[in-house]
């Protein structure tokens, strides 16, 4: 977390993600009180399953409308998002999550690095096939040697 | 009590318990000294390894990951500006001047100091005020702990830098999250989009990679641009303080120790708002206030003191009621749980073993930080210069390994992407991720003491204050709202030039 989005907020006008989050948070505080009044709310004596979500719900919804009048003041106007690292990172989380199982550990984790150093404007080739291999290695004698995890290696 | 500590002595110097708090503040220190890995990501990337390890010695290792990390977290403050932990931002406005006149080693040496002197009496105190609270809570009921967790969720949201909204909602948001799963009394699954892996609830481990961990790695590739490591002959000479320094730091600390153990006992304030807190009072009560920002040495002696003494000190709460103050607490609360032990007034006299053996690894753990941090400063202050490209592949797969490992489910990396994204989303848009964590932590407890009360009271909400420990919670709650809606409505009037 180190650099902070309030700072530069300002005197910015919000923009649409604020927006789109707040109302989403809405949404949120809604969908649990109609969900909450489905489950049954009970009696203030014998409180049903769905007392608490609906509770939850109504604080959630009031605070995201809040929020909602807030951003007149100002927020932040663009995401500037890191597109790259957003794309490699969580691409290489997807790979791995994907290839776990058929694969095995070790190829899930050489795909794994192999994509995710390229997150990295900087990276080169070489080095991010030696951090892949070498993790790989490190993972198998930790993870399945030392500690003797129930993982298939291939 | 002596015999307790004496047990608590033999427990923490067995073999497999000073090996894992050896290797707890090892991580510690190196996690703090990087920037970009915070400790809550590194705890929880360590949690799955440790399911197989004893639960005491499990707790010494974790433990020894928080307070380990604060004596590190100083370095890169010092010596690059940056923040190896959150903890350490006000570090940087007098540790790195001093780096800038060539007094690095001075300042390096000072902050050990200081946090060691800090945690050292913070641990004192919590050996004693532990036991007592826990003899106080045993005669509380569910509705003085329901009010000293909503006191903790609504002091972790107001007193948080940001729109206090926001903070507000990212409770809320956690409360619902902590909803998901089945309901235990009634066996309504709530939320759970019919997936099986979301019976027994959203897991801890995810929830906390994907916000804490994968958040930071997307935040800090674009920050990492171009370090200039300014760090050369730092010799063991240059790091000693002058009569006249010790003098001058010899206060500080001792009050930094009290604001910390203040602030870090109290539910829902951590050791950064302490940071502040003691920095702000450091800069009051000097007659020079001029050299504070300019490599003021009771500038880094406060602050270190307070974070390292409100980090000891956060556990008094986390131990003898079973309700953490901040996220880190909470997630060691969650890792407690995980290997079955239910912290609260009964845990000292069930279990005195395992706590006063924690207790006793910490005046260890202490003791290995400070052989580490001044000796051996150098190494630490050479791995400042691994490149992140380095680190955050490895980062990335211990968290998928680790994530894995717990109950081979592809479906719990999946949520570590998701709340990877949401974290990432949430840090651009000033939605803090701390008291989401600590609202799904705290809101199943509190869920099952809300109705135990009512059930209690026979459906009388007049119990919250017809009991007086639970009345004076419910001022001290209904009054931090009131200044918050205040703060709230001010905000408002003003136009919107400084909205932070």
């Amino acid at each position: 977390m180190s650099d902070d989005p309030t700072e530069t907020a300002g005197p910015e006008r919000a923009g649409a993600w604020e927006y789109g989050a707040a109302a989403a948070l809405v949404l949120l505080g809604g969908y649990m009180i109609l969900e909450g009044l489905g489950f049954g709310v009970g009696t203030i004596r014998r409180m049903g399953p769905g007392f608490f979500p609906v509770a939850v719900g109504v604080g959630l919804a009031a605070l995201a409308v809040g929020i909602l009048s807030e951003l007149r003041r100002g927020g932040v106007s663009r995401l500037n998002a890191p597109i790259r690292p957003l794309l490699f990172i969580i691409g290489s989380l997807v790979v791995f999550a994907a290839t776990v199982e058929p694969l095995g550990m070790i190829p899930a984790t050489i795909l794994l690095v192999l994509i995710g150093s390229f997150a990295d404007r900087s990276m080169t080739p070489l080095r991010a096939a030696i951090s892949a291999v070498a993790l790989a290695i490190l993972g198998y004698l930790v993870f399945i040697l030392g500690f003797d995890l129930p993982l298939n290696a291939f | 009590m002596l015999s307790d500590i004496i047990l608590g002595f033999e427990r923490a110097v067995s073999l497999d318990a000073l090996l894992f708090c050896f290797i707890g503040v090892t991580i510690g220190t190196f996690v703090g000294v990087l920037p970009g890995v915070g400790a809550l990501a590194a705890v929880s990337l360590c949690l799955p390894l440790t399911y197989y390890l004893d639960p005491t010695v499990a707790l010494i290792m974790l433990a020894g990951i928080f307070y380990g990390a604060q004596y590190g977290s100083s370095t890169a403050s010092i010596l690059l500006n940056v923040p190896g932990t959150v903890t350490a931002a006000v570090t940087c406005l007098d540790g790195y001047p001093m780096t800038k006149q060539g007094r690095a080693g001075l300042a390096l040496f000072v902050t050990t100091i200081c946090s060691f002197v800090g945690g050292s009496i913070a641990i004192v105190l919590m050996m004693g005020f532990t036991p007592l609270i826990a003899r106080a809570a045993l005669s509380f009921s569910s509705a003085e702990y329901f009010m000293i967790m909503a006191l903790g969720l609504v002091v972790a949201s107001t007193i948080s830098s940001g729109s206090q909204l926001k903070s507000l909602a990212m409770v809320g948001f956690g409360l619902a999250l902590g909803l998901v799963g089945t309901d235990l009394n009634s066996g309504v699954s709530r939320f759970t989009f019919g997936q099986i892996e979301l019976y027994d609830g959203i897991s801890l481990v995810p929830i906390a990679m994907g916000l804490f961990g994968v958040a930071e790695i997307l935040n800090s590739i674009q920050a990492s641009g171009t370090r200039t490591l300014n760090a050369t002959g730092i010799s063991f000479r240059s790091m000693l303080p002058t009569r006249a320094e010790w003098k001058s730091i010899v206060g500080p600390t001792l009050r930094g120790t009290a604001i910390g153990a203040g602030i870090g006992a109290l539910p829902g304030s951590g050791a950064t708002v302490a940071t502040f807190m003691a920095y702000a009072a450091e800069k009051r009560r000097s007659k020079t206030p001029e050299r504070f920002g300019k490599g003021a040495i009771e500038g880094i002696a406060a602050p270190e003191a307070a974070n390292n003494s409100a980090v000891q000190a956060a556990f008094v709460p986390t131990l003898s009621l079973g309700i953490p103050g901040d996220a880190l607490m909470a997630f060691l609360l969650g890792a407690m749980l995980i290997h079955g032990i239910v912290p609260g007034p009964r845990f000292l006299t069930d279990q005195p073993e395992m706590f006063w053996g924690l207790v006793a690894s910490f005046w260890i753990g202490n003791v290995l930080l400070l052989v580490l941090n001044i000796p051996l400063i150098g190494l630490w202050v050479r791995m400042l210069s691994i490149p992140y490209n380095i680190l955050f592949p490895a980062m990335l797969f211990f968290i998928c390994v680790g994530v894995y490992s717990i109950e081979y489910q592809v479906f719990d990396i999946g949520l570590v992407i998701l709340f990877g994204l949401l974290g990432f989303l949430m840090n651009r848009l000033g939605y803090p991720p701390a008291p989401l964590l600590l609202g799904f932590i705290l809101g199943p407890m509190m869920e099952e003491h809300f109705k135990r009360s009512l059930l209690m009271s026979r459906g009388s909400f007049s119990i919250f204050w017809e009991r007086p420990i639970s009345a004076v919670l419910l001022v001290v709650i209904l009054l931090l709202l009131a200044l918050s809606v205040r703060t709230i409505l001010k905000d408002r009037r003003k136009p919107a030039d400084d909205t932070a």
